[in-house]
């Protein structure tokens, strides 16, 4: 009786069917995957911003990392935020792979997670990282950072050279990393560099970025009692502020490079400082010499 | 009327006993009682808006699972216990047959328990409160398709494990599984080991989700997920084939359990 109930018949359709199925799946796990989103090659994005002004966006692929897989895939082939991302920066995949891909990724952009897409500016210093919840979130979170002043802002040599161009003096914010700026609390500053655009230039500094080392040692070099360490301006300012956590300091200096006063930032919002009285004070005296230079 | 007809009307006639069908009947109501207290309890003006399909799919991804655990205990095993299955094969019946309606009898009672303990609370809790609801036809289908098909590889694991382990061993190690790859794996990796490459690809193939991870790819608006619904398909074939394997390998006149 039993052996004529047993039959292999169904069996051997489904393993045919799973063998098809797994072999084309295990094809598609394989391939890289970058959707609607026009990535380009790091380099080439570099040369881009530097014309455009552009940020540049940087999505790290890894096949083996858990979080990016399928959160990556809803991300960029989403047309919405495809077109928002080719219209509004510059888009780099950089593959963290392998370990040769991680210690480049690390040397380029001075970072040791490759778990979340992150914002260069145009000079491509690191500027934030960005966290995917979903797409709505993630559009949201995307259109705060790039309308954020500071990732618009020139690097220290160029906020020079536009210093001594419009006669405007530059005031340097320096920071160890960019994360310090995007935190909302720094929402007064925001609001004064808008207020104040026609009458100064803005330029930011990042201590531990690459790209802005020398310039940190050059000032530290030229001004007497200006010390960076670990992103910290060690000056008198410093000391005056010894009891609360430094966290940004303000270099404002007039189109010659003469340092005309400094102040730091710390306490956001705390109402302990008032940066529009420091910055008017400062940038004020900067103002005052330029008119007096240029008669 | 062919001999799988037979068998799945019998099954679907030994499963909607009177005794089912008013049980079901009170968990819906209440189901439905508790909808509409929340359309009630709801702060309008804390939240305004919400995607029916999301609410949809957040609801089914805990409906499909609990109906499978709770329906399909000891499916093939407590067939063999009561000699059944030995009174079955004593006719010309394949035993591939019987599989498969007890296969399909199981997909018609996940059919039933998401329409009523999914899509009719949730459509209670849309159209009687305040807050207002997206509805995209087509997505909600996809949504109900997908959840379903999820059902079905639970199924077809309950199935496999139950013709080879005794009483509701087969759903005790499957809620094991589950919770193992929603709370621990998925949390240890996220949270602890998320570079380790080799959990990477453990965790991608722990615990068969690629209706899951179609599901959210649609939800978030993505491409046509492809890859996932072949990892879902290729999941529920295999499971399938081990079932129909393994049943002819069941000696049909052992009864210990």
């Amino acid at each position: 009786m039993e052996n004529s109930t047993v039959s292999l018949k169904y069996f051997k359709i489904t393993a045919l069917a799973f063998a098809i199925c797994f072999v084309l799946a295990a094809v598609f796990y394989l391939m890289p995957y970058s959707g609607k989103v026009k990535f380009i090659d790091f380099n080439e994005a570099k040369k881009k911003a530097a014309e455009t002004n552009k940020p540049v966006y940087v999505s790290f692929y890894a096949r083996w990392n858990v979080l990016s897989k399928t959160t990556y895939k809803s991300l960029y082939s989403n047309d919405t935020l495809a077109d928002f991302l080719n219209r509004n920066t510059i888009p780099v995949i950089f593959a963290v792979d392998d370990e040769n891909g991680e210690n480049l990724a690390q040397e380029t952009f001075g970072i040791d997670q490759f778990t979340q897409p992150i914002i260069l500016d145009k000079y491509g210093r690191f500027f934030t990282g960005l966290y995917y919840a979903d797409v709505n979130s993630f559009m949201n979170e995307l259109t705060f950072v790039l309308n954020d002043p500071f990732l618009k802002m020139n690097d220290f040599n160029d906020g020079i050279e536009k210093a001594k161009e419009s006669v405007k003096p530059l005031v340097l914010f320096v920071a160890e990393s960019p994360q310090v700026l995007v935190d909302p609390s720094v929402k007064e500053i925001s609001n004064l560099i808008g207020e104040r655009q026609n009458v100064y230039n803005f330029a930011t500094m990042y201590l531990f970025s690459p790209h802005d080392k020398s310039y940190a040692d050059e000032i530290a070099n030229r001004f007497t009692g200006i010390h960076f360490e670990n992103g910290r301006l060690d000056n008198k300012a410093l000391r005056q502020h010894s009891n609360s956590p430094l966290k940004l300091s303000v270099l404002v200096f007039d189109g010659s490079k003469n340092l005309m006063g400094d102040f730091v930032i710390n306490d956001f919002g705390s109402g302990k400082y008032s940066l529009k009285d420091s910055l008017d004070k400062y940038a004020g005296m900067a103002v005052i010499d330029n008119r007096a230079g240029t008669k | 009327m062919s001999s799988f007809s037979i068998l799945l009307k019998t099954e679907l006639i030994k499963r909607w006993r009177l005794k089912t069908i008013v049980i079901l009947a009170v968990i819906t109501v209440v189901l439905i009682a508790i909808a509409w207290i929340l359309t009630r309890a709801i702060d309008s003006d804390k939240l305004s808006y919400m995607s029916y399909n999301s609410l949809l799919d957040a609801i089914l991804s805990l409906v499909v699972p609990f109906w499978v655990l709770l329906t399909t205990g000891g499916m093939i095993r407590f067939d063999i216990k009561d000699h059944w299955l030995r009174t079955l094969l004593s006719r010309p019946v394949k035993r591939e047959i019987y599989i498969s309606s007890k296969f399909a009898e199981s997909l018609i009672g996940l059919a039933i328990g998401i329409i009523l303990l999914g899509l009719v609370p949730t459509f209670v809790f849309s159209f009687l409160g305040k807050v207002s609801f997206e509805f995209e036809i087509g997505t909600m289908l996809i949504v109900i398709l997908n959840r379903f098909l999820d059902g079905a590889i639970y199924i077809a694991i309950s199935l496999w494990l139950s013709c080879w382990l005794p009483s509701y061993i087969n759903v005790i190690i499957l809620a094991g599984w589950m919770f193992l790859e929603k709370f621990v794996i998925q949390f240890v990796l996220t949270l602890l080991l998320f570079t380790n490459k080799f959990l990477g690809v453990v965790a991608d193939f722990f615990f068969p989700t690629g209706f899951d991870d179609a599901t959210k790819i649609i939800l978030s608006k993505g491409a046509f997920p492809l890859e996932e619904y072949l990892w879902g398909f290729a999941t529920l074939f295999f499971f399938l084939g081990l079932a129909y394997f393994f049943i002819n390998k069941i000696k049909i006149d052992s009864s210990a359990d």
